[in-house]
């Protein structure tokens, strides 16, 4: 990897050869990916999805995938695994400076209710602003009496079980289980390795976006949003299929002021994707009109969360915001976005930008590829 | 419900959240860690070196050994050459020296002799012992059976004693059939004492054969 991978790491040469297993569990899809490091830098070992969704969906991976493990030629059992964010209940529990002898109870207390599972809850935090001060002197914890913040991360123990089993089904050995939200700051973080100030990333899965700053390499803020990939999806193929078909209907429909959220809407899905890229060609400046609404919502999320961001980081702005996950690269909601927020946003490309060579496949939805990425390269950024 | 109330570890880089144990993560790393890793091929490497050396020594020694096997040896061929000179030398002779081979071919009886004074008992003085070879062949090679017979003259002092006498023999000698020979003469001045010749037979076994097979004709002619 070049940039910050071979500048910082030049002794992983002699660690290994090939990066640990990544496997993220997805909402739609599991992904596989491992890295191998050549002569000529890194490249893309092997990159695997395996489609499926619903609670069912574990098993359906390793009923794919097991028939032709060996055809994979993963090198290594060790397996770096995540688990997407819609499973996670993401909560920032303020601790005031006399209750911190409290501190284990409330976020105990704070786990329990935010997860249901019979079998169970985990859970971990971690301070948000720990002291940690900047290189750039942003952080603002100055006083002791500044309110703490933790970040509590609680996942199910039949979902953790799950994906356990899964992983060892496939002969795999998990060490790792993290929240796609830390390797996809991870990877975005090796892309943003000389940006001092902090940034953001929008994580726009398909049931779910999570929206993180980063500032000192470290993750200061995090937050699931309101707009996902599948609401983004169905705007706009609703707004195509007007384009596409002016019938009666739809003309009385308008006319008559009835609201889009009130119409029978037809069921999206990933595989909608291709069809709405081929549609939307030509439609740029009506895509970015009928986005503008969803994208003003967004914005407004991310405006409240930099106000809060910037309350404790002495008025600190976002330098940029980078985009991953499925919603990422719907059409015009790159431009949507960035017109909405009025600071440059652009859509994750981290094999190109750390130049790990990688299949056209891999190539063609980088976006997609991010968590996958930010679990293989954990020990080496 | 499960709880598992510990912090998030600050990894050796960006911290994270991980819901599994942090050693889980800690013994990955470890199995990455270069020293131990070289410590172990190093280690392996200098195994394969010394099993390597130990092999080729060994190869060596044996190639010694074989190239000093085929080495031409100054001793055997002057041995060989000598050995050679006397089988051509021995040509010569070759007609007399046949016979007197097949003869001395044949079993011989001296082990038997020494010690048949002492099994033939007290009173009893050996004179004279003849014995023969008596082969009977079909055609010019086989041989359908063979007997050695002993004929032993002998002075005998009892009567008691002379007949028991074929018995001891056959005892000792392990032949098959003895008797008294016919033409026993009293001793002058010997009281009680007779010369009486015992004859004694058995299967011989010829070179070349399993199992000795006597004539069919019962043996001693009497």
């Amino acid at each position: 990897m070049r940039g910050t991978l071979s500048k910082k790491q030049t002794p992983v040469k002699f660690i290994t050869r090939t990066s640990p297993v990544a496997v993220h569990f997805g909402a739609l899809d599991t992904r596989l990916l491992q890295l191998k490091e050549g002569p000529t830098g890194w490249s893309v070992h092997c990159a695997e999805t395996v489609d499926g969704s619903g609670p069912a969906h574990h098993t359906a991976i390793v009923e794919t995938l097991l028939p032709r493990w060996k055809e994979l030629k993963l090198r290594g059992k060790d397996c770096l695994a995540s688990i997407s964010g819609e499973k996670i209940a993401v909560s920032l529990v303020p601790v005031e400076p006399h209750n911190r002898e409290r501190m284990q109870q409330t976020l105990k207390e704070t786990a329990m209710r935010s997860v249901a599972d019979p079998e169970g809850v985990t859970y971990r935090y971690l301070p948000l602003s720990d002291g940690l001060k900047g290189s750039d002197g942003l952080s603002g914890d100055d006083g002791i009496n500044v309110r703490e913040e933790m970040l509590l991360l609680s996942v199910g123990q039949s979902e953790l079980r799950r994906c356990t089993t899964t992983l060892e089904s496939l002969h795999l050995r998990p060490v790792s289980m993290e929240v796609s939200a830390f390797p996809l700051a991870r990877t975005m973080q090796a892309m943003q390795s000389h940006v001092t100030s902090p940034w953001g990333f929008l994580h726009l899965g398909f049931h779910h976006s999570i929206f993180g700053i980063m500032l000192g390499g470290e993750l200061r803020f995090m937050k699931p949003m309101q707009l996902t990939g599948e609401r983004l999806l169905t705007t706009l193929e609703k707004s195509l299929a007007r384009f596409e078909e002016p019938d009666s209907q739809a003309i009385a429909n308008l006319l008559s002021g009835m609201q889009e959220e009130q119409e029978p809407v037809a069921k999206v899905n990933a595989e909608t994707v291709p069809q709405i890229t081929l549609k939307a060609a030509g439609h740029a400046t009506e895509l970015l009109h009928t986005l503008r609404l969803e994208a003003e919502a967004l914005a407004q999320e991310v405006r409240a969360c930099l106000r809060h961001f910037a309350d404790r980081h002495r008025g600190a702005k976002l330098h940029n915001l980078q985009l991953a996950g499925f919603g990422a690269a719907l059409p015009e909601v790159e431009n949507a976005l960035q017109n909405a927020l009025n600071f440059p946003t652009t859509i994750a490309k981290p094999f190109t930008t750390l130049g790990i060579k990688a299949p056209e496949s891999v190539l063609a939805e980088e976006h997609l590829w991010c968590i996958p990425l930010g679990l293989a390269m954990r020990a080496y950024v | 419900m499960v709880y598992s109330p510990w912090p998030c570890h600050a990894s050796l880089r960006m911290r994270t959240a991980d819901f599994l144990p942090l050693e889980a993560y800690e013994n990955h790393l470890e199995r990455r860690r270069t020293p131990k890793r070289l410590a172990i091929l190093g280690a392996f490497a200098v195994l394969c070196l010394v099993g390597g050396g130990a092999v080729a020594l060994e190869a060596d020694h044996q190639s010694g050994l074989a190239e000093k096997a085929e080495a031409p040896n100054q001793l055997e061929t002057t041995a060989g050459e000598e050995l050679r000179g006397l089988y051509k030398e021995m040509n010569q002779y070759v007609s007399r020296l046949d016979p007197l081979a097949d003869h001395l071919r044949m079993p011989a009886l001296g082990g038997l002799l020494a010690e048949l004074a002492g099994a033939a008992g007290e009173f009893v003085q050996i004179e004279k012992i003849e014995w023969a070879h008596d082969v009977k062949r079909k055609g010019v090679i086989k041989i359908d059976s063979a007997e050695i017979h002993l004929a032993i003259t002998a002075l005998v002092r009892g009567d008691q004693n002379l007949v028991d006498l074929p018995a001891r023999l056959v005892d000792y000698t392990g032949f098959t059939e003895a008797y008294i020979g016919g033409n026993t003469e009293l001793i002058l001045n010997m009281n009680d004492t007779v010369r009486a010749t015992i004859f004694i037979s058995g299967p011989l076994l010829l070179p070349g054969f399993d199992t000795p097979v006597m004539h069919s004709n019962g043996g001693l002619q009497r």
